[in-house]
């Protein structure tokens, strides 16, 4: 049977045999330099054992306690009315406190001199990731004069990015989180 | 009869995870697949969910532990770390919708919560991100749980000068032997960037070995 006259049924990806030395190459090399050296990192006796009840209890801390939902008693009925009387009370003297001394005007969010804001963030550790921050505002909603307040052209934009930026592949966002 | 199940699933898990071989075949993929919808859904359903998040730790653990260590390099933190990316693995578990693998979803968690303590831990001691992980390779040798020679050691402080992206994909390359396509999902780019990243890398490693010795 004259094998040539068959089709060659199998693919190989486009581009494959072309990159295939330098990994080669690559994996040669490395290992001559390196010597095949074998994990150097421990951990501790009987970790990965531990580890199951460990992040159990983590998370058990995580989670908020939820109390049944039992029939409502006087007295219990007494103690609502009670609280509630105390909020409406301390949440009068909190308004009253927010006054300004000097003009007699309810303090804002816009009373707040911008130097302040930055100071806040700047000397606070707020332990926020980026993705966290991405995560809690979509930034469908946001457009960039929300932010900047002089206009810029988009030439200068690519400028920028060309001069500041390595590699272009960490401006993107990752997906799921 | 749920948890026997889930304890036979393991078992297979666990076979398919620790044989390199059996890693690459078809059938082992189709089966990740499937034992991952289900994983995936006990996981989502509040009374089996935490037999299943148990057996997601049992199943990736050791796993993730390495892929933090390699990134923080302490023990210690590589604990603190992979607990917080547990707690947020079963915390948004709901929200994963299944558009990547979930083992890469989890690795992906894992890096940037890696990345993210790195960041924070360097802010505190007032040092820039790469000024610390030079740092921390350079005092390996007094660490009780490293027991690398001469030339692992030396392996460790040439990563350490990497960028964190080429320090990332080596790390999965080299010691972790995963493959592209893998990490293409888990880092979110593409593979042709990848091969560019690791060979630029390995050279680089290879430089600063030659250079030392």
């Amino acid at each position: 049977m004259n094998l040539n006259k068959i089709n060659n049924p199998f693919k190989i990806p486009d581009g494959y045999l072309d990159g295939l030395s330098a990994e080669l190459k690559d994996a040669v090399s490395l290992e001559d330099t390196i010597g095949g050296s074998n994990e150097a990192f421990q951990v501790p006796e009987g970790y990965f054992d531990s580890l199951n009840a460990k992040i159990s209890t983590a998370i058990s801390k995580e989670q908020v306690r939820v109390l049944p939902i039992r029939s409502i008693t006087f007295q219990q009925k007494y103690l609502a009315a009670a609280s509630v009387a105390v909020i409406f009370i301390l949440v009068s003297f909190a308004v009253l406190l927010t006054k300004s001394p000097i003009t007699g005007k309810e303090m804002s969010f816009e009373d707040l001199a911008s130097s302040e804001i930055e100071y806040y963030f700047e000397f606070n550790e707020l332990d926020i990731s980026t993705y966290e921050i991405a995560e809690m505002i979509p930034l469908e909603q946001v457009e960039i004069t929300d932010i900047i307040d002089s206009p810029f052209r988009e030439e200068q934009v690519l400028d920028y990015l060309n001069t500041n930026i390595e590699d272009f592949e960490d401006l993107n966002l990752e997906n799921d989180e | 009869m749920p948890s026997d199940l889930l304890r036979i699933t393991a078992w297979i898990g666990r076979f398919l995870l620790n044989h390199s071989l059996v890693r690459k075949s078809k059938r082992y993929n189709a089966f990740v697949l499937i034992a991952e919808e289900t994983l995936v859904a006990q996981l989502k359903q509040k009374d089996s969910q935490n037999q299943a998040f148990e057996f997601l730790v049992e199943t990736y653990k050791e796993r993730l532990y390495w892929h933090i260590r390699r990134i923080v390099l302490d023990h210690h933190d590589t604990d603190d770390v992979l607990q917080n990316t547990f707690i947020k693995i079963y915390r948004n578990i709901d929200g994963f919708k299944g558009e990547s693998k979930l083992y890469s979803w989890m690795y992906r968690i894992s890096t940037n919560e890696a990345l993210s303590f790195l960041k924070t831990k360097s802010k505190k001691l007032g040092i820039p991100n790469e000024t610390l992980l030079e740092r921390t390779a350079g005092n390996l040798q007094e660490d009780v749980y490293f027991e690398g020679d001469t030339i692992q050691l030396q392996l460790q402080k040439a990563i350490a000068t990497l960028p964190e992206k080429q320090k990332l994909v080596f790390n999965m390359k080299y010691f972790e032997e995963l493959k592209y396509e893998e990490i293409a999902e888990i880092l979110d780019t593409s593979v042709g960037a990848l091969k560019a990243s690791y060979h630029l890398a390995v050279k680089k490693i290879e430089t600063l070995l030659k250079t030392t010795n």
